[in-house]
């Protein structure tokens, strides 16, 4: 049969096993206990128990109670049956699981600049949650291997089961563009939750932008439109644009929360920035220090995270960058003390032996306490000898 | 069997033979670590070379590597990894650079840790130390499982010749790092350098 010749009788089976869209979850509702829902819920509060122990989880109440109250202001009738989890992974992400159970990744939470940001993802999430999409997508799963196992018995019959790769992609394609489905409706289901919320939807945009930023200093490929799960990056900007645009919401009336959104994740951005260099994906790393550095210029923090950067890429001349980002995060403050203990060795490495034993001792003078005073006092032992000599 | 049955059989061996992981035990009085230096096991440890994800080193236990691990590693030279890559698509393991300062090993260890898959990775008391008769360092580690597993460890470490040698131990901070400790301090001060102390 030619490769053609698939194409009717595939495109036919497969209108008859395509999954009919679900009624929204409602409020505060769960799945009988007969239905494969309730199955699958089971499924996701088994792995959930094991959050309540899990190293990976980031307990902090306050943190946690924030993201909650965005939740609740995105969405007041949903947000009493999610549950959020923020998981220290220094990567972007964030998800949503079929019985409610939201994960916040802090490689999001560092990399968002304002509640409006933060908003359009969790609105996004929750979109999956409405919209019961794990649920749509196991359906599709079963209902697509039906169609797999149909044809593939017929090519057999017909002597051509060497054929069935073809039919196998085929299902694939279809898997992969119901996923990117979903992900435009919750695209979309997020830009209509920020705006009800007065916030910002084109933060969502923005936020987009520099996911595409890190991907491309990274080299990351982006997979092809027949395996990629989520629409392109440029796909996905349009659209929340268009969708911002439609709704002709006014600036003025637009909340981006960044003085919020800094109070409550400020006790917790020095780790994260750290957890982001501990990475060793500088170029990306670049990415977002930059685009921190945008947003808040007069964090000595982030300075000195920059300076960190510098130094651990350890390329010729950047040791008087990474100077420079230090001196420029001690003279803007809230740098940690460490700030002085990496200026002085990098002074020592350059030969500045007054300067590094100055450095040194300031480190010292800063965090009394340091739990490396003993080797940091040998250094300046050494560094006595050199400067005596 | 037909002729696809003994194929596949074949290929099954193959595949697990691989995987298999000749575990021994390590009964001498003096170990030889990668040409780099000796020393005394003090007890009989199990030694998982097939385990081993170490570039250059030992890897040994008593009671399992989950519940507490030594890693011995030997020779590492400029731009080596303490460990081989995972094949993990987000990984870049740190590398070991001649001419890095005992804090910059300190953070080599601790990035390599987390990159591992270890949660809240820190290391306290960076202290100088003598490692055979040479001048290195120590530092301990507290750290946890992506499980949630509390978990302790120390390291001691000297550079000789531009090349890092590493004592990593690792166990729960709950009883199994605790039992093998004084083992490991033995081992440590047993630690002979092929060209003898400085």
């Amino acid at each position: 049969m030619p490769v053609l010749g698939l194409a009717l009788p595939l495109s036919v089976i497969a209108a008859c096993t395509t999954t009919q869209p679900l009624p929204d979850q409602r409020p505060g509702a769960e799945p009988a206990l007969h239905t494969e829902e309730a199955g699958l819920w089971l499924q996701m509060e088994r792995i959930e128990d094991t959050y309540a122990s899990s190293g990976v989880r980031l307990k902090d109440p306050a943190l946690e109670g924030y993201v909650r109250e965005v939740v609740c202001r995105l969405s007041a009738e949903y947000c009493t049956d999610l549950r959020i989890y923020i998981l220290q992974q220094p990567y972007f992400n964030a998800a949503m699981w079929p019985n409610g159970v939201m994960e916040v990744w802090t490689g999001l939470l560092l990399r968002a600049d304002n509640e409006a940001q933060l908003a359009f993802v969790l609105g996004h999430e929750m979109g999956h949650y409405i919209r019961r999409h794990s649920l749509q997508r196991m359906m599709e799963v079963r209902n697509q291997g039906n169609l797999l196992a149909i044809v593939n018995v017929a090519l057999a019959g017909a002597g051509l089961g060497s054929a069935g790769y073809l039919t196998s992609a085929y299902v694939m394609a279809n898997l992969m563009a119901f996923s990117r489905d979903n992900e435009r409706e919750a695209d979309a289901i997020g830009v209509r939750s920020s705006i009800e919320a007065g916030y910002d939807p084109r933060e969502g945009a923005a936020l987009w932008r520099l996911v595409k930023a890190e991907g491309e200093a990274l080299d990351r490929e982006q997979p092809s439109i027949f395996n990629a799960t989520h629409p392109g990056l440029d796909e996905r900007i349009a659209n929340i644009e268009a969708g911002a645009a439609e709704a002709g919401a006014a600036d003025s009336e637009l909340d981006l929360g960044r003085e919020r959104y800094r109070e409550a994740t400020r006790d917790h951005r020095a780790g994260w920035l750290r957890a982001e260099l501990r990475k060793h994906q500088f170029a990306g790393s670049q990415i977002v220090l930059d685009h921190l550095l945008a947003g808040d210029p007069n964090s000595g923090e982030v300075h000195f995270y920059q300076g960190e950067l510098y130094r651990l890429t350890e390329e010729d001349g950047y040791d008087e960058t990474a100077i420079a980002a230090y001196h420029k995060a001690i003279q803007l403050g809230g740098a940690p003390p460490a700030v002085h203990r990496e200026l002085g060795l990098l002074y020592w490495d350059n030969e500045q032996f007054e300067e590094a034993r100055q450095s040194l001792e300031a480190y010292l003078a800063a965090d009394p306490q340091a739990d490396d005073r003993l080797m940091i006092e040998s250094y300046i032992i050494q560094l006595n000898e050199q400067v005596s000599t | 069997m037909t002729i696809g049955g003994r194929i596949l059989m074949f290929a099954l061996i193959i595949v697990l033979g691989a995987c298999a992981t000749e575990i021994s035990k390590v009964e001498r009085k003096t170990v030889d670590v990668e040409g780099a230096y000796t020393v005394d096991p003090q007890i009989t440890w199990s030694e998982f070379p097939g385990a081993s994800t170490s570039s250059n080193g030992l890897v040994w236990t008593v009671d399992g590597l989950f519940l507490q691990r030594l890693d011995l590693f030997g020779g590492i030279e400029d731009g080596q990894a303490l460990f081989e890559p995972s094949g993990a698509e987000e990984e870049s393991l740190p590398a070991f650079h001649a001419g890095m300062r005992e804090s910059e090993i300190q953070e080599l260890v601790l990035d390599t840790l987390t990159q591992q898959g270890f949660v809240d990775v820190e290391a306290i008391n960076l202290r100088p130390a003598d490692i055979g008769g040479r001048k290195g360092f120590r530092f301990d580690l507290i750290m946890s499982t992506a499980s949630g597993l509390q978990m302790k460890g120390l390291v001691a470490g000297v550079i000789v010749n531009d090349e890092l040698n590493l004592v990593l131990y690792t166990g729960t901070r709950l009883h199994y790092f605790a039992v093998r400790q004084s083992a490991v301090e033995g081992i440590i001060k047993s630690i002979t350098f092929k060209g003898g102390a400085a």
